[in-house]
Order: C-alpha cells, then structure tokens, then sequence
C-alpha cells in the first residue's frame, strides 16, 4: 500500500483516500438506512412492537415455569381465569368458567370451558387441568405457588381439587397464575429443563418467530374468544432504560414500562403517545427491625422508626426524586385506593402525612428516652442516632431519594448515611438481615387482597433470624398476634370482608405501631404506549390489567384488548 | 528450540494461574443466583413467598454443599471435557450456546473496528511522521484530544446528533429486527448499518494511540543510516517511505495490534451497552449482575485464551524476528 | 474497560535504541546527561502543563468556594444564569459546585492509581528484568495473569471485602491499579533489559555492588522518563477507566466523581432533555485533563526519543523556508 504512494502529494492524497473510504462507509449505509431512523421499526400496523426492559440477547425459553422464560405466560399459555392485582372483584373466566369453594375451603370445584382447542387442532380437556396441576405437584423444582392439593377429574369440564388444610387464599395462584399445559406434549418433557421451543398453548397468541434480538407473537386465528384484533406483537431487546427512551423518541417502539425524560409530558413530547401511572408497590426504608432475631442499631427501636416516619417530607422525596409519580402511602400498607373497603379506621392517620413533622419527631424521641447531644443529632445511653441506609450502585432515583431522607432526618436530630452498594451485594445482605435500614419496595400478591403481602412480608413464616438468608420477610417482623389473624385470613372466604375486616384491621394497627417497613410512598410504574396506533389500552379510569408490558398474565389481556387504528 | 519450549511452558502455568482466579473470583462475589432472580422477579410484579424460593433452589442447584476443592476439581474436569456448565441467568441455557451466540457480533465489530483503526492509524502516523511540519501535524493532538475522551461521552453524543437528531444511522441493536440473521445480502448489509455507527465511535477513539506511535517511530526510523543510504543512493522517496521506513517502523505496531486484538473480547463492554449492541461484553455485565458463575467462568476464558495467546504469538514472533531477544533471556 | 489502546509499546520500545544512540553519541554513560533528563519547553509543554495546573488548581481550591453541592432545591434543570454559573440538576443541584468535587474526587483516583500501578509495574518489570532467569519469567508469567484479570467483577469482589464505611475512591482506584500495572510492567521490562546489558552496569556488578544499590543508582535514574511517561498514562487509563465503570453503574460509590456525575446525569436524561450544562462539562474536563497529560507526555517522549526533537526543528526550518519563499 505505501508503495504506491509517492512522495508528498500521495501522501495528501492516502489521507483524502482514507477519509472518503470513511464517507463511503457511512454514506453508503446512510442510504440504505432510510427513514428507518432510531432502531428496526419498520413495522407495520398491525404490529406492536413492546420493549419490556430485556438487556442483550434473548436466549429462547417459552416454559412458562422457568424462572428465565422470556414469554407464553398468558399470551400462549393460559391460566383458568385472570385475577387483576389492581381491582378487587370477580377475576375474569378464561380456561374455567366458574369455580366454587366448599364451606371450609378444602375442596375448589372448577368448571372448565367446552370447545377450546390446543393451537395444533388437539381438544384442550379437564384432563389438561389435572395433568398441568399434577405436574407442579411431582416437580417441587417448579412447584413455587406450593401447590399441595389432590386433582379430581369429575367429566371433560369438571375438576375438583381437595386440599389438606383450608386453601381459599391459595385460590388466586392456582386459578390464576397456574399456565395449563397440553398434557399430550408436555407428558414427554422435563418441565424444569425443557425450553419448550414450540409452545402449543389455548392463548390468544402463538409463537410466530423467534430471533436473539426479538420474538413475535402472531394472533391465534383459532381462539376460543375469536382472533384478536392485534395480528403481531414484537419483542425488542435493548439495553436500559435509556435506550427504551431513545426507542419511545425514534418512534420504533410501542409499549414500554419505565422512565422517560420529563414524564410529566409525555403526550406533549412523543404525539401519539400516552402515559399510565398505577400505584401497586410501597416503597419503604426496610429495617432490620427485630432484635430478638439478631438486629443490631438504633432502628431497633419503634420510636426510632416513628421519628423516621414523621420526619420525611413526603411531597419533596415524590417531586426530586420520582418526578411526581408515586402516590400517598398508609402506614398500615394497605393500598389506599384499591383496599378502601378494609383500611383500618383505627390508624393514627390513613395515609402517611405528605410534609415532615419535626415537632411529633422530635417529640416521639424525648419520649423514649433520647436526648440531643451538642452535634444536634440524639442519643440514648451513649449511643447515636446514627443509621446506614443501603441502596444499590445506580439506582439513581431511590439514591436521590435516600440523600433527602438524611438531609430530612438531619433536621429532627437522626443521622442517616447512604452505604451504596453492588446489586449483588445488596440482595445478599437484604435476605442475611445483615444491614441496618434499606430502600426498597413492598410487593403484592396475586390478587387484589392485601393478604398476600401482609403474609410475605410480615409473617414469622416468611422470616428468620439474622445470618440466615430469607425472602421476602427482611425486616425480621414477627408477632404473634399478626400471626394469628393471617392463620384466620387463611380460613375464611376471601369474598366474605365482613368476617374478615377485623383480622385486617389488627394486622394494620400492629404495623403502624411497629413500622418495621417505614412506609416512604406508593412507587408508581409508569408505562408509555403508542394511543394512536392502536386504541382499547388500559387507562386510569379503566384499570382492566396492570398496564406494565413485563407483567404476566396482564399484558395477554392488554394484547386482546387492543385494536389496531390503521395509523 | 528451548526459548520456544520454556516461552509455552510459562505460558501454560499462566493459563492454568488464570483458570484458577477465573474459578475464584465468581466465587469470592456477595450474593448468590437464587436470590438474585427472586429479587428480579419481585421487580416485575412476580410473586415471591417461602414456596418460591424452595422452587428456586431446587430447580438452579442453590449453593452446592461440596467443599471449594471438589468444586475446583469438577471445575478444571469439565473445563478439560469442554463443558462450561448451564448458565443460570438464562437457565437451562447451556453457556456455551451463550457465548457462541455473542461472540460472532463482538468479534465482527470491535475486530474490524480495531483493524480499521490500526490501518488507519499507522498510516496516517506514517505520514504525519515522514513530514513532520506541515498541516497533518495537527492530527497528533486532535486524535489525542479525541482518546482523552471518555468513550461513552463522545458515544452518546455521537447517537444524539447522528441518530437521534438527524437519522442518518440506527444507533441501537446489531441488526434490524424484521430480518431474518442469515447469510443474505439483505441481513448483511443491515448488520453493516447498524455496526458503523458503533464502529465509527471505537476508531474515533482508539485511532490517537496508533498514530501517535507510529509517528513517533517514523521519525526515529528516519535518522538511521540505511535511510541515510537509501536517499544518498536517490531512490525515490515513494520507495523509502515504503519500502525502507514504514516497514521497520510498524514493527512495534504490529505487536501492539496483536495484543489489542487479544483485548476486542474483552474490551465492547461499553460500546455494547451503548448501542444496545447483541455482543460478548452485554453477556458478562449480565452475568455479573446475576451472579451467573458458570457464564462468568466461561466469558473468562475466552478473554484468557484470546489475550494469552496474543501475547504468546507476539513472544514467540519476536523471538523469530529478534534473535537478540532470546539471547537476552 | 477503555478504548485507550496499548501505544506505549510502540512509542517506547524504540527508546533502548535511542538511548544506546545518546550513550554512544555521547561517549559516556547516559546518567550523566541530567539535562537531557529535563523537558524542554515546547509549546506543547506549556500547554499541557497549563491545562493540567488549571484543572488541578479547580479541583483543589474549587471546592473551597462553590456552593453545597449535596443541596436539593425545588428548582430543577435550570440553564446556566442567575445563582447557578453551570445550571442545576434535575434536584436542583448546583452543577459548578458538583462539578468542583467530582474533579477533585476523579484526580484523586488518578494520583492513587498512577502512584500505585507505577509502584507495581516498576517493581515487577524492573525487578525481575534485572534479576533474570527464573524470577524474570516468574514476574512476567504474573503479570500476564494479571493482565488478564477481568476488572469488572473485580470490582464487585474487592469492594465486598472492604468494609462499608471505608468504601469509596479507594476501592476503585485499588480495583484499577491491579488491573491497570500489567502493561507497563512490560515495557519497563524491556527498558529494564537493554539497561542491564550496558558496560557500566556490568561495571557495577563486577565491582561487587548489591543489587539494590546498582537498580537504584544505575538503573532507575535512566528509566524515570519511562517511568514518568507510564505514570501519567496510568493517571489517563485509571480516570477514564472510572468514568467507563461508573457509565455501567459500578463506579466509585459513596463519592464523587467525573465518572459519577456524568451517570446522575445519563441517568436523569440530560441529553434527552438538552441540559447539555449537566452533560457535557464533566466530560470536556476529563478529555481536556486528558489531552492536557498526553500533551505533557510528548515532552517526555522527546526525552525519552531524542529524535524526537528533530521533527520540531525541521518543521522550525520548514516554515521558516515557506516564508523565505513567500517572500
């Protein structure tokens, strides 16, 4: 190559060469590109193209129990009715059609729907039902609903299923959360090991294409409830939230749940697009809370948490650092819209004031004993008020939030300090109970009763002493009492709320009182999606699924819903 | 014969060293496959009690009871047999499917972008070195200016101006999705789209390196006697520059380029989580983040071999070329 | 981690040559040349030197004179003016005021990480080049191992063995010094390896001096061009390599830093929201510190390469022959 050129003048010329190779390069492909723009849109309009936060390739798995399946939940396999976390009331029949419970909650009948097909043309059967329950039954590796029951097929579209013990609250998760599965394909497969390359299910949707970038969903032009109106749905994968917003700027996707630059005007800053917020998940400074389990520090004392929960200035964590989306929370954590009809009335409050409180603070603090040492913060007993709070490297919405927090408690005279730490380590610590307090948030169950949540996160069974590692009861809350109205909750009709309000309201009063979760705010989840290529999505009047695209079962019911507009 | 053989030697007490903190390191991080996929699944509305994490650690094997040595031994065994183990993050995905699925990407890019840069770089270093004082000097510091900036930074403005605002490349994936990966001219031709772009980035700010080098080591090659010779003879500038200066001059670039190459594997991470980009680098910050051993351990060695055996051909190429190097040693 | 290739090899493996050319021009030992040991003051020099002593001196006394940066006001993403001489973040951060302590916080990781890879690298590639035999392979066989530790789960395994308290700059700078010194180490090896060879060197060795005292009085003072060349590339490496940890989220936690700062404001969408006074001056202060060290850097070439100098000379004669014939 340098041979060829001579002397100076060539020399020019191997640069001018050079940087035209480099024109050519991009020019060439800039023509090829199009207006194709931001990422591989292209897509026609009767595809959906849905981003749900999946990083780097998607390695193929449709087996609805594995903890790695990219998709079918829902969209291919279906469960026997649809519960929504977001509204309480009757769940929506899908493979079943109705089901009743007997007196004592020990035997769930289901009549199953007649006439659906199995996407190769097979008669789906209550011997479907019986297999794919069966299934969960002789794999504990899959069984992580706990099944436990007996199935009995009573004709082709009548099940029982007998229980040990009263069951009504693991209804939701067997009725609703449990994918049926063809027992003629699956009674061949390892159900914990197989991918399940082909999916076969009763859905709305079948597997159209799979690719490492992306998969597509094609509508089932054999479904029970008729072809949905959405023909395609394209999975995309990127790489963060950032790129999902570039995505959502370049118009090349159509749903995604997460942040957006300036989420307050989304329908100003991508025309065609609109926003849904809901509150499902409480976040909260978790505290290792229980000294009797091997808690150490400060936070161990109620006052302590009490302080803390007055002192936040609510309106100003919800503006700087979740840009508005989240909403008032209860500090007995039952979700202030949703569980109206059970909030406690015996609270001292029923949503957490919105503004600090330094005087109550300050006031609970001398109370209990702590006086305010010549640094403004308060001891007790020659020991500080001084906590850690943990929070992941990065996760830059609840660091902001934390760094309010301890400019907050700064002023009642508590002293808090960030500890950020690696995703790895934070979930190590969290389950040991190895941490004094931690930014995370409270989740729900799999229907719209906020039992679920009181049993994960506040029952002894769910807990365990410090060192050993548990999920999700982190904060080491244990009561007899709280123990005892979930073991009643357990045995009585979840439609019968009479019965059932007392149990609760204990359970809300005992929080409140102890606060081992020191309720922040109700986080928001906010997806954004593209209103004028395709009408019929959840809004906040209509909640009909949780509108998040990552969110099995609920995004099938959303897919079903949608009607494309043409645009 | 015996440099080459002891050069190896040391070379494989390297590997095996390596091998060894491959295995330890996974090992050593907080945190563990399980809980980490539960905290994920609690993220994105799953729900998460008691009977879920039984069925978690059942089904991904949960912390083995075996002592760390017995671990070590199935290690170098399946390593030996070729089997890297079932990487969890995407269970029951195999990891070598995994990484032969990154690789492809990573290598096409960042190896043509390195290539595209070396050639670039030491040619143009060839002949801002060959003539010093006239304009192309100002190449020196302008490329410097651009590898003193954060590769990211000058990234994401770049997907700004040339994706976002003017749409003139794709700034995000490896291909565009409604085709099918294949040997067709319609695939290739998106792939090449979508890579020059990221491409483009990875010269821009690894050409500086090259160019500076290679200047440097014109001009020294400039003031031997042989070039003094080969004018005094009055050959053709054209025939010095190529055929005298150039060539001994690039030698140390070349090996330079042999080590790069080592590092293409482990060097995309970024450029990969920038342009969303379906590569090597994204499956190790993956399996980073989920405590994924088995993908680690595998991800590893690649890096290991590939920059190992770089730097053994670059000993070996100069023991060949340099036989003063082995005399030395 | 990042795109800062390997050129030192290149830029110094020439120098054994051409520093046998000073000793043989000469005709002595090349220690004695103490002022060729001096850069010479070239306009690249002065440059350099400027931007780096401006950005340190802001990175130092900066601090002292800004705002709280940690303050929160109601005001966020506000343009540059009025109280705010950078703007605000999204909380209404001060962006002068963070700006100040996240250089002080970058330089520093840079100090600790050129000091400590410098440190490693002299040792391991001095040492065993001078020792030879078994203990130059031994040291070289290490640092092709470390030169193939992964860095990015490093940096999770070490930071969870310091304790939380103690956390910070440290952490990442150790992370980037064990994973940074290896490439270095090579190229003092070979320096380290024509050096022993010379007479004097020999010389010394005859003469029945330890070798401690032949490395420290014969050997270094000859290398520290080398050596100093190596450090600021280490301080450029170990800065940008922070930089590129923090974009993917494993940056220096609990402080502040370029690197840091420039993920808050990735993470809070400045570019998309065109709050380029958030976005770009952390970066333009990394690639202007950068560029300021390389451009030091070319000085320490030329004492390195003393044929390096006759590329300005010509291009002194070149202009002043285009005048000459302009005229």
């Amino acid at each position: 190559m340098f041979r060829n050129v001579s002397a100076r003048r060539k020399g020019a010329a191997f640069v001018a060469t050079a940087a035209a190779a480099v024109l050519l390069m991009t020019g060439c492909s800039a023509s090829g590109s199009g207006s194709s723009g931001g990422s591989g849109s292209g897509s026609a309009s009767d595809t959906l193209v849905a981003y749900t936060g999946q990083a780097g390739d998607y390695q193929i798995n449709f087996n609805p129990y594995s903890p790695s399946t990219i998709g079918g939940p829902g969209e291919i396999f279906e469960p026997l009715f649809y519960y929504n976390q977001l509204q309480s009331g009757d769940p929506k029949p899908l493979l079943g059609t109705e089901f009743s419970w007997n007196e004592d909650g020990t035997v769930l009948s289901v009549t199953l729907r007649d006439g659906v097909k199995w996407s190769d043309g097979e008669d789906f059967t209550a011997d479907d039902v019986a297999f794919s329950l069966n299934l969960l039954k002789e794999n504990p590796a899959i069984n992580a609903i706990g099944f436990d029951g007996e199935v009995a097929v009573v004709d082709p579209t009548h099940v029982t299923i007998t229980f040990p013990a009263p069951a009504f609250v693991n209804g939701p998760s067997i009725l609703g959360r449990t994918w049926i599965v063809p027992e003629h394909l699956w009674k061949d497969i390892d159900p914990a090991t197989d991918v399940v390359a082909e999916p076969v299910g009763t859905g709305p949707f079948v597997l159209g294409e799979f690719k490492a970038q992306a998969f597509r969903y094609d509508a089932n032009p054999t479904y029970w409830d008729g072809e949905p109106e959405l023909k395609h749905v394209r999975y995309v994968a990127l790489s963060g939230n950032q790129a999902g917003a570039d995505a959502l700027a370049a118009g090349s996707i159509d749903w995604q749940t997460g942040p957006v630059p300036d989420m307050a005007n989304v329908e100003k800053n991508y025309p065609g697009y609109k926003a849904v917020t809901v509150h499902m998940n409480q976040v909260a400074l978790f505290t290792c809370s229980n000294a009797e389990l091997g808690c150490e520090g400060p936070q161990t004392d109620p006052a302590v948490r009490q302080a803390l929960y007055y002192a936040m200035d609510r309106d100003q964590i919800n503006s700087l650092a979740f840009q508005d989306t989240a909403a008032e929370v209860s500090p007995g954590f039952a979700l202030p819209e949703r569980d109206e009809a059970i909030l406690s009335d015996s609270l001292p409050e029923k949503t957490a004031p919105m503004s600090a409180d330094v005087d109550k603070a300050t006031q609970i603090l001398e109370a209990a004993g702590y006086a305010k040492g010549s640094d403004g913060i308060y001891a007790k007993d020659g020991v500080r008020l001084a906590m850690s709070v943990r929070v992941v490297t990065g996760w830059t919405d609840y660091i902001t939030a934390v760094d309010l927090l301890a400019q907050q408690a700064k002023a009642v005279g508590i002293e808090i300090t960030a500890l950020q730490s690696s995703w790895n380590e934070w979930t190590e610590v969290r389950g040991l109970g190895e941490y004094q307090l931690l930014i995370d948030s409270v989740t729900q169950g799999p229907a719209a009763d906020p039992y679920y949540m009181y049993n994960e996160f506040f029952s002894t069974a769910n807990t365990g002493p410090v060192g050993q590692s548990v999920n999700p009861g982190f904060a080491r809350f244990s009561d007899p009492e709280v123990d005892a109205a979930l073991a009643a909750l357990r045995t009585s009709n979840p439609t019968d709320v009479e019965s059932r309000k007392p149990h609760y309201d204990l359970i809300q009063q005992k929080i409140a009182a102890n606060l081992p979760y020191i309720p922040v705010l109700t986080g928001g989840t906010t997806s954004e999606y593209n209103a004028a290529k395709f009408s019929g999505w959840p809004t906040e009047e209509d909640l009909y699924a949780v509108p998040a695209v990552w969110s099995r079962p609920d995004s099938s019911q959303v897919f079903a819903s949608l009607t494309p507009t043409g645009k | 014969m015996s440099y080459f053989v002891r050069k190896l030697g040391f070379y494989l007490v390297a590997l095996w060293a390596a091998l060894t903190l491959n295995f330890l390191i996974p090992r050593l991080m907080p945190g563990n496959p399980v809980d980490v996929l539960l905290a994920k699944l609690q993220q994105r509305g799953g729900i998460v009690d008691a009977a879920t994490r039984r069925s978690y650690e059942l089904l991904l094997g949960g912390g083995t009871d075996d002592p760390l040595w017995v671990q070590y031994g199935n290690y170098l065994v399946n390593l030996a047999k070729g089997d890297l183990g079932i990487a969890v993050s995407v269970f029951p995905t195999p990891v070598s499917e995994v990484i032969g699925q990154a690789l492809p990407w990573t290598i096409a890019l960042v190896g043509i972008a390195t290539i595209l840069s070396f050639i670039l770089g030491v040619g143009l270093g060839a002949i801002v070195g060959w003539k010093p004082g006239t304009w192309l000097d100002s190449l020196v510091p302008a490329t410097t200016l651009l590898a003193a900036v954060p590769y990211f930074w000058l990234a994401l403005i770049l997907v700004l101006i040339i994706s976002s605002t003017l749409h003139l490349l794709p700034g995000m994936g490896g291909y565009d999705v409604v085709l099918s990966p294949g040997w067709n001219t319609e695939f290739i031709l998106s792939a090449i789209e979508y890579g020059t772009l990221p491409a483009l980035t990875i010269v821009l700010s690894s050409i500086g390196g090259w160019l500076l080098g290679m200047r440097n080591m014109m001009v020294s090659t400039l003031s031997e006697d042989y070039i003094l010779t080969a004018q005094a003879k009055g050959l053709k500038n054209s025939r010095i520059l190529g055929g005298y200066a150039a060539r001994n001059a690039a030698l140390p670039s070349i090996a330079g380029f042999a080590i790069s190459l080592g590092f293409v594997v482990s060097g995309s991470i970024i450029t990969e989580q920038v342009f969303s980009y379906p590569g090597i680098g994204s499956k190790l910050l993956q399996a980073v983040q989920n405590s994924d051993y088995a993908l680690m351990q595998g991800i590893f060695l690649v890096i290991t071999l590939a920059v190992l055996g770089a730097n053994l051909l670059v000993d070996l190429l100069y023991g060949i070329i340099d036989p003063r190097t082995r005399a030395r040693s | 981690m990042t795109n800062l290739t390997p050129t030192t090899e290149p830029s110094v493996a020439d120098a054994d040559e051409a520093l046998a050319a000073t000793a043989r021009e000469e005709g002595r030992k090349p220690r004695a040349g103490w002022r060729a040991m001096l850069p010479s003051m070239t306009p690249s020099l002065v440059i350099g030197f400027g931007i780096v002593a401006a950005i340190v001196l802001f990175g130092l006394l900066g601090p002292l004179f800004v705002q709280d940066p940690t303050t929160v006001r109601n005001s966020g993403l506000q343009p540059p003016g009025g109280g705010h001489l950078l703007g605000t973040t999204q909380t209404g951060q001060d962006v002068l005021a963070q700006l100040a302590f996240a250089t002080r916080g970058s330089l520093e990781i840079g100090l600790i990480v050129g000091v400590l890879a410098t440190l490693l690298s002299a040792f391991f590639g001095v040492l065993g080049a001078y020792l030879g035999g078994f203990a130059d392979e031994a040291f070289s066989l290490f640092s092709n191992v470390m030169l193939v530790i992964p860095g990015l789960p490093l940096v999770i395994v070490i930071s969870g063995f310091v304790p939380q308290e103690q956390r910070g700059l440290w952490t990442i700078a150790v992370v980037l010094a064990i994973t940074g010194w290896a490439a270095s180490a090579r190229v003092l090896r070979a320096q380290t390896l024509s050096l022993r060879n010379r007479d004097y060197v020999a010389a010394s060795r005859v003469a029945g001096e330890r070798s401690w005292r032949v490395i420290a009085v014969e050997i270094l003072p000859n290398l520290l061009p080398v050596i100093a060349s190596q450090f600021v590339f280490a301080v450029i490496f170990a800065i940008l390599s922070e930089a590129g940890l923090a974009f993917l989220g494993l940056g220096a936690s609990n402080s502040s830093t370029l690197g840091t700062m420039l993920f808050y404001a990735q993470n809070g969408f400045a570019l998309q929201l065109k709050a380029w006074w958030w976005f770009v001056p952390p970066g333009l202060i990394i690639a202007l510190l950068g560029c300021g060290l390389s451009l030091i850097n070319f000085s320490i070439d030329e004492i390195i390469n003393p044929k390096l100098r006759n590329v300005r000379a010509h291009a002194k004669r070149m202009r002043i022959a285009r005048k000459a014939a302009a005229r």
